[in-house]
């Protein structure tokens, strides 16, 4: 461990030696919520907080922003790269559109942590490994500590580091992968991450955050990521980024706190499309879409942001919104509204004690005209490059398998992307049934979808299976990737207490690749957009959990009885059935008549004297 | 038993027949075979077709096949395998290869019956040897027995293993001994368990050996035979080595029978004992279940030891029912031996319900599958019951069949016994 | 050699047997029938007053000691142990003259076992249990004959395992305490052990001295007086005279008194064989402890047994059907899992979204009648309009020379915060399986999912179904949701969700408010649906919503045995035919528990009252955290709140199922008999007579029976794939010709091959045992269809064949005619006509099951009732040959066989 740390410390020494002007003002601290309203009465909210801490500082073990209890795991661990991911729910991409940060800050249902650690060999790698996620758990309150052998894969095309390392360190650096699918985020896991937070969550946006709106989120995703950053002719920093992304159901947190049963409104609140004939007061058919569009920060969040963090660089503005020039929205004052010249959105500058509340309202009927239902007067989402969608075929616990839908929307440029699969070991995969077929084509065209397959088979009880697979998706077409896998039985100890729910299988990761850029130093190639597939749920075949005990009888008793017969006829000698003596139950039945005779004798010998 | 114009059309309508069935079977019902392949009573995880596939598929990707939880099959199957056309294009060699490979097992139980060795042997000779079946009939019996078929169609690998262990008596009725232990030693090589048949093959061998090159002494003719398996399992690992270019093959292949860390369920009593084992006792039960599986083997060899075919046939059935992964090939294979006793069945008393017991297994087995695992309506001691079923009524049969070869022996000594009441004592 | 045989039960001789049954006997059985008669009336309970009951026990109630017995709880408990009891109770008389009887029955053989009975209940067990009824007896008696048997042959060989036999009683008392619920094992066991006591002579001393009781019959000529009196002299020769196993022949005087039943000569003929046999065979002097089962095998009473016996299980097999209504039997409904709270929670679906389903019920008014793309058309827009993701699907069935062709709808409500792991289906058919427009369904499930859109706490993904029709849209859709579907008929799904955890069907053509509920819940092919989910449907409906519950179209229940009954019934026949019953049907055989719901009767419950049912279904089926796998998946349901688990009614089919595998055995032992018999006269040193069981010819049978299995392909083909016109004429010129089958090929056999009644014996046999084995494996799959099957084909288990006399022509064509009434043909027109269906909708709905949703009833009644029955109709009209030249024959075959060898 000691000449670990040497190493580490030489390494780091090297880089700040390197740089030439220390720049202290890349050691600050940005903070920023953008606000997104999405169709369907839907509110994207990304939190982001980043903050740099020079390697000089780092190693001299004064944190101003950095988080103490992080760096010292990350010391201890020799990690040179830390993501970890908290998400609960899915992104509908058919409505909301491409994913915040090109799918970058989000991890698939659970947890996700994978980090580069620094060692020598896989051994030093896997200790190191074990010691950090254990570190972890302890620190966010997430059972990361069950991230053992058989959930951690080595993923070979799927990430690449997003940090500058230097090509000394490059070389013994190991990519270690973990994902617990079945782990459920909650408030427990945000309390941790907020105190990572400079300002603890007192003041500026973080104040908006709370567990309950957190986590009655259509969708949320936590990210923590740490990765050196050295500016060119600057002094490396180490930076940790901290992300939160919720898309919240207007209608739902509207609703008053201390009654949040969606009781059916009063007759006369519904809104009804009374173009219809059959409108009269007792009948409604429903106008949703309008509904919803009119909302306020403290409506949506419960509360107003106090104030801004004062350590925050004040450039660049807390708080931002997108949403068309047209709408009109009203802010508190004191409050400088700054839009954008692209007419989509505007951003605010906070004064640091004043509270910030910002109220939006309906939209003009023109904008209802000139849209679409249920996207009125709020941006036309993106199309993401690719929609991807997962799920099991087949029935009965004894085998299944996997199909993936990928559709890629765009008419003119095919989309080449990593497949990352990671299996529990007790899904079989039969990689020969493997197969990706476009739809409605014939087989010629299937050829080249495929590209490059990197397989880690699954050992029983030691290791999950790794797959990754390098595809490619004609422009405007649907692939669909398929393969069969077989459902094994386990000993009756392995299986959880609900072990008729069935196991999670983590989400598949596809990494889409810069088409255009070739390949950098890493040998791999840059993503330019990352999304998650759902998470699965596997049914095992089970056992019947009381039988241990009457399982060893009856098998045992088999067992004699086929072996006691054998070893009868073997070892008896045969003899015609009236010779040799009397034998078995028999004789002693006889004795014992004789004995109750004689007795019976005596009793009336002695009755009949009397 | 000279073979005349007659026989000859008799033998080649047999065999014509018997692979044009296969045949039929295979192309114009596509679906079932790999219906019959992923069934537990006929793939097992160290026989299934599937996962040779698969192991064939890792071992051409230059993956080693034996670094996952899925091949555990001997290594001399890939290159075989990888010889033939791709199963995916033209699947029809390899159907052809299994239909011939039956045809053989046929060829080799049919030497075995016109050897008359189950009748008369070297040492002993029973009253009753007239009354047998042809080895016509019993390769007829074999072929067109539904378990033969069914195996041949589910293609799992264990009808290598049959072939060789056939070819390895074949070879020892007609006086070879070498090639016979050369075919043992490839089933060994196979799937582990034929090693047990050594010592009655031996003693088979022995007997039968030609007058002009016999070794007298049986210790000689022992150790000499038990080198010559020993030193074609060692080539034969040697080329294995060589093949996947590493020894882990061996945990994978021998060392999943021996330990059963995979599961999966089959008609064989081990499967659910272990999963409801306690962690604790695992690895003694497993120690006491092989330790009475290789129990028999002394037992039967010295008390039957003047007809030593005897005894391959009753090893085979208890092998049948105690091995690890056992499936209905193993059953087949042991089927196809007891007609060679046509002249023992009067003496056997329970054929009927033992018929009546195997075919009952044999319905209820499947629909007690399918509750457990598709209608979820049966839990798995459904299935567990009525592989308990199948395992009792195997062994009575074994059990019978011994009573009657013994007291057809016993009668030689006591002739005026033909026919009457006995017992034992 | 063999004579008129009809070994099946004949009315007559029952009766000859009845008569002539022996005075004490007689009087037991009318005191039993007495008792019982007197206990019908109410105003004196006479079970109070009769019963043992241990504390009651004074001197002034010493009474109770003798009275018990004749008491019964209920008219099955009397008639069960009458008829256990008269047979053993005759032998006893028979042998021991009536007057021993009377004193041994009110004296120790009574009290005794009576007295353990107290001493143990009262003393050592601390317990007042009341016992009746004359099981008592039953055991006693059990007991003698047991250690009789065991004095005559000591061990059954079962392997290599000798059983003694004087456990069976044992045996029999441990089933009895198992099977039948509320019967004392203590008191069996007293009796049992008094039994063995008595059997190995201990109480001898009791029994009144010989020369009393003749004086007494001297006196008072009771011989003259009484009917049926058995005199003391009578037992001197007991019952043993004819055992084979004392060397003496027979006295037939005796035979006839002391036989359950008239032995006809042919009968006897294998037992003459059987015991001179022994006399060449064993002429080292037989002794009395040879253990064997061929030694059992050659008793004469154990071959002329099984008949009996298999009768004895059919008809306990059909009474103990209508038994399970009853309160003993039956079980109250109880939910097992806990998570399912049902009616735990408050439901709010109503207000002001009964505007909605107005407006939503006029748009589906407005589309009535339209085309089914049209339809989805519409309905598309409204769905997509709630926020669901939609998705459509085509599917094409060809079935009958028609095609159903149609367009499912259905939607995704993502479960908020939740990932796509687990879902529930909320399924609207757009037409009933009676094609009525679903018109208040539909909107209603509109309404539900925009409702339900509101909710934020679904942990499972909600898919609302909207099928063009009943059968053919569900199983599509579920088809291709498991991809188990044939992707030329039936479309992939485009959008998915996780495992489907439940689904629940609203079937709601009524116009108008409702009364009450009717939950259809029978699966394709008898499979059913976890019994929670009914249970707490049914709790949700009656505890938390007030609306009255009903089941298999059992409008009006009041629970009593009729009811019950009749809801059961209808439930098997259901589960017999094993027909799609509504859109449910066809989940449930992909493991996902589904019930339909339909409201029936004019009442006050509104629309809103069903949504509210509903939503509080799908709340409980939300709380879920493991797929239903708790409670029950057979079970029979008798009312909404009783019904029967596997383990009470499987029997029953068992035992119908078994009663054929008897028979076969006995037919395959018999084979055996007459046939060495024969060869034994014929030439006794070449067989070894030891041992039958080698010397059958299978070829023969074999090949008929395999002959018959072949056959009954064509009809399974031709009813599933001609088209509906042909179907009619299809079926009488099949009827016709299945009428004249059999004949024309049993003189195909009579003429061209020499049967022999041995061969035609196993034709039986095995055809019996393949039904049997058929049979009791289905019963794990279908059990009503199995239980059907089973007693319709009851029959074919007791045809024998006529010999050549000039008698049997008549009775031979009766026989056939009569069997003719229950072969398949005449049964499916017999049930055409009693439901006052045509039978070529029949065979329609059964082609289309069979193609659309894989019902299998058709292959179970052409491929398995069907050849069994063909094989019974040969049996009928066998013409059997002398059996010489059967010797002969088979003789024969194996020289062939040997020129087989000689060929090689």
């Amino acid at each position: 461990m000691r000449q670990l740390f040497s190493l580490i410390f030489l390494s780091l020494l090297s880089l700040s030696v390197s740089s030439v002007h220390p720049s202290s003002s890349s050691s600050d601290y940005h903070e920023q919520l953008v606000l997104r309203p999405l169709p369907l009465s839907a509110l994207l909210a990304s939190f982001n907080f980043r903050s740099n801490t020079t390697f000089s500082e780092f190693e001299a073990r004064n944190f101003r922003l950095f988080p103490r209890s992080l760096a010292q795991i990350l010391q201890h661990a020799g990690t040179r790269e830390l993501h970890l991911r908290f998400s609960l729910g899915r992104w509908d991409a058919e409505s909301w559109g491409a994913r915040p940060w090109d799918g970058a800050r989000e991890g698939g249902t659970g947890v996700e942590l994978w980090a580069w650690l620094e060692a020598d060999t896989d051994e030093e790698a896997d200790h190191k490994w074990l010691i950090l996620t254990n570190a972890l758990s302890g620190l966010f309150c997430a059972s990361l500590n069950f991230i053992d052998a058989t959930r951690t894969t080595r993923p070979v095309m799927s990430f690449q580091p997003e940090g500058d390392h230097p090509n000394s360190t490059v070389t013994n650096m190991h990519l270690l992968y973990g994902v617990l699918p079945h782990e459920v985020v909650c408030t427990e896991n945000l309390t941790p991450f907020l105190k990572l937070l400079p300002c603890k969550g007192k003041a500026g946006i973080a104040t908006l955050l709370d567990g309950h709106k957190l986590f009655d989120a259509s969708w949320q995703s936590m990210a923590i990521d740490i990765r050196p950053i050295c500016p060119s002719g600057g002094e490396c920093v180490l930076q940790i980024e901290q992300t939160i992304d919720m898309v919240l159901d207007i209608e739902r947190s509207k609703r008053p706190r201390d009654n949040p049963i969606p009781r059916p409104p009063p007759g006369h609140e519904l809104p009804c499309d009374t173009s219809k004939p059959y409108h009269s007061h007792d009948t409604c058919f429903p106008a949703d879409y309008k509904a919803n569009q009119d909302w306020s920060l403290s409506q949506v969040f419960g509360k107003t942001i106090k104030g801004t963090c004062p350590l925050m660089d004040p450039t660049n503005p807390p708080v931002c919104l997108q949403i068309p020039d047209s709408r009109t929205v009203y802010i508190s004052d004191g409050v400088v509204e700054k839009k954008n010249p692209d007419r989509n959105s505007r951003c605010f500058d906070i004064p640091p004690t004043a509270d910030f509340e910002m109220v939006v309202t309906p939209p003009s009927d023109d904008d209802a005209a000139q849209t679409s239902p249920g996207a009125v007067g709020v941006l036309q989402p993106e199309t993401p490059l690719l929609y991807a969608e997962r799920s099991f075929t087949g029935h009965g616990q004894e085998r299944g398998g996997v199909q993936t839908i990928l559709r890629n929307p765009s008419p003119d440029r095919e989309v080449e992307f990593v497949y990352m699969e990671t299996l529990p070991w007790f899904m079989r995969i039969y990689l020969h049934t493997m197969e990706a077929r476009i739809a409605g084509h014939n087989a010629a065209h299937n050829a080249s979808l495929i590209q490059q397959v990197s397989y880690r088979p699954a050992l029983d009880r030691a290791r999950g299976t790794q797959l990754e697979v390098r595809m490619r998706v004609p422009a405007a077409s649907t692939v669909f990737l398929t393969y069969d896998f077989e459902k094994s039985i386990l000993r009756y100890t392995e299986y959880p207490p609900d072990a008729n729910r069935g196991f999670d299988v983590a989400a598949a990761v596809i990494t889409i690749l810069n088409s255009n850029a070739d390949k950098d130093a890493a040998g791999g190639r840059s993503a330019v957009y990352t999304l998650r597939t759902t998470s699965l749920l596997c049914s095992l075949p089970t056992p019947d959990f009381s039988m241990p005990y009457n399982v060893i009888i009856f098998t045992s008793t088999a067992i004699a009885l086929a072996f006691g017969g054998m070893f009868n006829i073997i070892v008896r000698r045969f003899v015609a059935a009236d010779e040799g003596p009397e034998v078995g139950l028999g004789a002693l039945t006889g004795r014992l008549k004789g004995r109750l005779n004689g007795l019976l004798e005596r009793l009336r010998r002695r009755t009949g004297n009397k | 038993m000279d073979g005349g114009k007659v026989t000859l059309g008799r033998t080649a309508g047999l065999y014509i027949g018997a692979a044009v069935l296969r045949l039929a079977i295979f192309t114009l019902l596509p679906g079932l075979p790999d219906l019959l392949t992923g069934r537990v009573e006929i793939s097992t995880p160290v026989t299934s077709f599937k996962r040779l596939q698969e192991g064939l598929f890792l071992y051409n990707h230059n993956v080693s096949p034996y670094d996952g939880g899925v091949y555990h099959q001997a290594p001399l199957f890939l290159p075989l395998f990888s010889l033939l056309p791709s199963f995916a294009t033209y699947p029809i060699f390899t159907y052809l290869l299994y239909i011939a490979v039956d045809l053989l097992n046929a060829r080799a139980l049919w030497r075995i019956a016109n050897s008359g060795e189950a009748g008369s042997s070297a040492l002993f000779t029973s009253p009753r040897r007239e009354k047998r079946w042809s080895g016509f009939v019993i390769a007829a019996v074999f072929l067109f027995n539904p378990f033969t078929v069914a195996t041949c169609i589910g293609r799992s690998t264990s009808v290598f293993t049959t072939c060789a262990i056939l070819h390895a008596i074949a070879k020892a009725v007609s006086g070879a001994p070498l090639g016979a232990m050369v075919a043992l030693s490839f089933a060994s090589y196979l799937s582990m368990y034929p090693l047990l048949l050594l010592p009655p093959l031996l003693l088979l061998c022995y007997d039968r050996q030609r007058p002009e090159r016999a070794v007298k002494s049986s210790l000689a003719f022992a150790s000499i035979h038990v080198s010559i398996v020993a030193g074609v399992l060692a080539l034969l690992f040697q080329m294995s080595y060589l093949i996947t270019g590493s020894w882990e093959f061996l945990p994978s292949t021998y060392g999943v029978q021996l330990t059963l860390s995979d599961l999966t369920p089959n008609v064989g009593l081990w499967w659910y004992f272990f999963i409801e084992m306690f962690d604790s006792f695992r690895s003694f039960f497993l120690a006491v279940f092989w330790l009475h599986l290789s129990c028999y083997v002394g037992g039967l060899s010295v008390r039957i030891r003047r007809q030593p075919l005897v005894v391959l046939t009753l090893l085979l059935g208890i092998i049948a029912i105690f091995k690890p992964y056992p499936s209905i090939s193993d059953t087949s294979l042991f089927l196809a031996m007891v007609p060679l006793y046509r002249h023992v069945f009067p003496l056997m008393r329970y054929s009927f319900v033992i018929a009546a017991v195997i075919m009952y297994a044999t319905f209820l087995g499947p629909a007690f599958y399918h509750l457990w695992i598709y209608a979820g309506s049966g839990n798995a001691n459904f299935f567990y019951a009525i592989t308990l079923v199948w395992g009792l009524g195997q062994s009575l049969l074994v059990c019978d069949l011994m009573f009657a070869v013994l007291r057809d022996e016993w009668e030689v000594e006591r002739p005026e016994m033909v026919g009457k009441e006995i017992r034992q004592i | 050699m063999p004579t008129p045989n009809v070994a099946g039960f004949s009315t007559l001789r029952a009766r000859a047997y009845l008569f002539r049954l022996p005075l004490f006997t007689r009087a037991v059985l009318a005191a039993i029938g007495l008792f019982w008669i007197l206990g019908v009336q109410v105003w004196w309970d006479v079970r109070a007053w009769g019963a043992l009951v241990p504390d009651k026990l004074g001197f002034a109630t010493l009474y109770r000691l003798n009275t018990f017995p004749f008491i019964h709880l209920n008219v099955f408990h009397a008639l069960m142990n009458a008829l256990a009891l008269t047979p053993l109770l005759e032998r006893f008389e028979s042998e021991y003259g009536t007057l021993t009887s009377l004193a041994l029955f009110f004296g120790p053989l009574t009290t005794l076992p009576a007295f353990m009975y107290v001493a143990v209940e009262k003393w050592i067990l601390r317990a007042d249990t009341a016992v009746m009824g004359a099981s008592m007896w039953v055991f006693v008696l059990l007991g003698m004959e047991a250690i009789r048997t065991y004095k005559a042959n000591p061990y059954l060989v079962v392997g290599t395992h000798h059983i003694p036999t004087w456990t069976t009683p044992i045996a029999l008392l441990l089933c009895v305490a198992a099977l039948v619920p509320s019967s004392s094992f203590l008191g069996h066991l007293a009796g049992l052990l008094v039994g063995y006591i008595c059997g190995l002579g201990y109480l001898k001393f009791l029994a009144p001295p010989e020369r009393v009781l003749r004086w007494v019959e001297g006196k008072l000529n009771l011989l003259g007086r009484l009917p049926h009196y058995v005199s003391v002299d009578q037992k001197t020769y007991g019952r043993f005279g004819v055992l084979p196993s004392s060397g003496s022949p027979p006295p037939t005087s005796v035979a006839l008194p002391l036989y359950p039943y008239p032995v006809p000569e042919h009968q006897a003929q294998p037992s003459r064989e059987s015991f001179c046999e022994e006399h060449l065979g064993t002429a080292a002097g037989q002794d009395a402890k040879i253990t064997s089962a061929l030694q059992l095998r050659r008793d004469p009473r154990i071959l002329k047994l099984p008949p009996y016996l298999s009768l004895l299980f059919v008809v306990v097999g059909a009474v103990w059907l209508f038994l399970l209504p009853l309160d003993q039997y039956s079980r109250r409904t109880y939910i097992s899992e806990n998570a399912l709270l049902p009616g735990q929670v408050h439901t709010y679906f109503g207000g002001s979204d009964q505007n909605v389903f107005r407006a939503y019920k006029h748009e589906v008014n407005a589309l009535a009648g339209k085309s089914n793309v049209e339809i989805n058309n519409s309905l598309e827009p409204i769905v997509k309009g709630l926020g669901l993701k939609t998705a459509r699907q085509n599917f094409t069935y060809h079935a009958a020379g028609r095609t159903y062709a149609g367009e499912n709808l259905y939607a995704i409500l993502q479960a908020p915060r939740g990932d796509a792991t687990e879902a529930i289906v909320l399924v609207a058919a757009w037409e009933n399986v009676k094609h009525e427009l679903n018109r208040n369904g539909i909107p209603l499930a509109l309404t539900l999912a925009r409702y339900f859109k509101r909710w934020s706490l679904w942990s499972k993904d909600i898919i609302l179904l909207l099928t063009p029709d009943s059968i053919a849209g569900p199983q599509a859709w579920v088809d291709a949701y498991h991809d188990a579907h044939d992707p030329s008929r039936v479309a992939s799904l485009p959008l998915k969700s996780g495992l489907l955890q439940g689904a629940i069907a609203i079937d709601y053509a009524q116009e108008g408010r409702f009364e009450s509920l009717h939950i259809v819940y029978d699966g394709v092919n008898g499979q059913l649906p976890n019994l929670d989910l009914i249970n707490s449907v049914v709790s949700i409906a009656r505890g938390q919503m007030g609306i009255d519950v009903a089941l298999q179209e059992m409008w009006r229940h009041s629970d009593d045995y009729k009811d019950r009954l009749r809801t059961m019934l209808r439930g098997m026949l259901k589960q017999g035919l094993g027909l799609a019953s509504g859109p449910h049907s066809s989940f449930i055989p992909y493991h996902v528990d589904a019930v339909t719901l339909r409201p029936f009767g004019e009442g006050w419950q509104d629309e809103m009252a069903l949504g509210r049912v509903v939503e509080g279904s799908f709340r409980s089926l939300n709380n879920l955290l493991e797929h239903l796998h708790q409670s029950f998946f057979f079970y029979l349901l008798m009312h909404r709140e009783r019904f029967v688990s596997i383990g009470t009614y499987l029997p029953s089919a068992m035992l119908v199922a078994a009663n054929f595998t008897i028979m076969a055995i006995a037919l395959w032992v018999k084979s055996g008999h007459s046939e060495g018999g024969g060869q034994a006269t014929a030439d006794s040193k070449t067989v070894t007579p030891a041992n039958h069981a080698a010397e059958r010819d299978l070829s023969l049978p074999l090949g008929v029976v395999t002959l018959c299995q072949v056959l009954s392909v064509i009809p399974l083909y031709l009813f599933n794939h001609v088209p509906e016109s042909a179907l009619t004429p299809l079926f009488i010129t099949f009827a016709l010709l299945n009428t004249l089958l059999p004949p024309v090929l049993s003189h195909l056999l009579a003429t061209k091959t020499t049967f022999t009644l041995a061969q035609y014996d196993l034709v039986q046999c095995f055809s019996l045992l393949l039904l049997g084995m058929f049979l009791s494996s289905l019963a794990t799959l279908n059990f009503s269809l199995a239980l059907i099957i089973g007693l319709l084909a009851a029959p074919l288990s007791f045809v024998r064949p006529f010999s050549p006399s000039p008698t049997s022509g008549l009775k031979r064509i009766a026989c056939a005619v009569l069997l003719n009434a229950v072969s398949p043909t005449a049964v499916l027109l017999a049930g055409a006509l009693y439901w006052r269906l045509d039978v070529r909708s029949v065979l329609r709905d059964a082609a289309v099951a069979w193609h659309v949703t894989g019902t299998y009833s058709p292959v179970v009644v052409w491929c398995v009732w069907w050849p069994a029955w063909l094989a019974g109709q040969l049996i009928v009209l066998a013409r059997p040959a002398p059996a010489s030249a059967s010797a002969r024959r088979s003789n024969g075959a194996w020289a062939g066989d040997d020129g087989k060898v000689k060929g090689e």
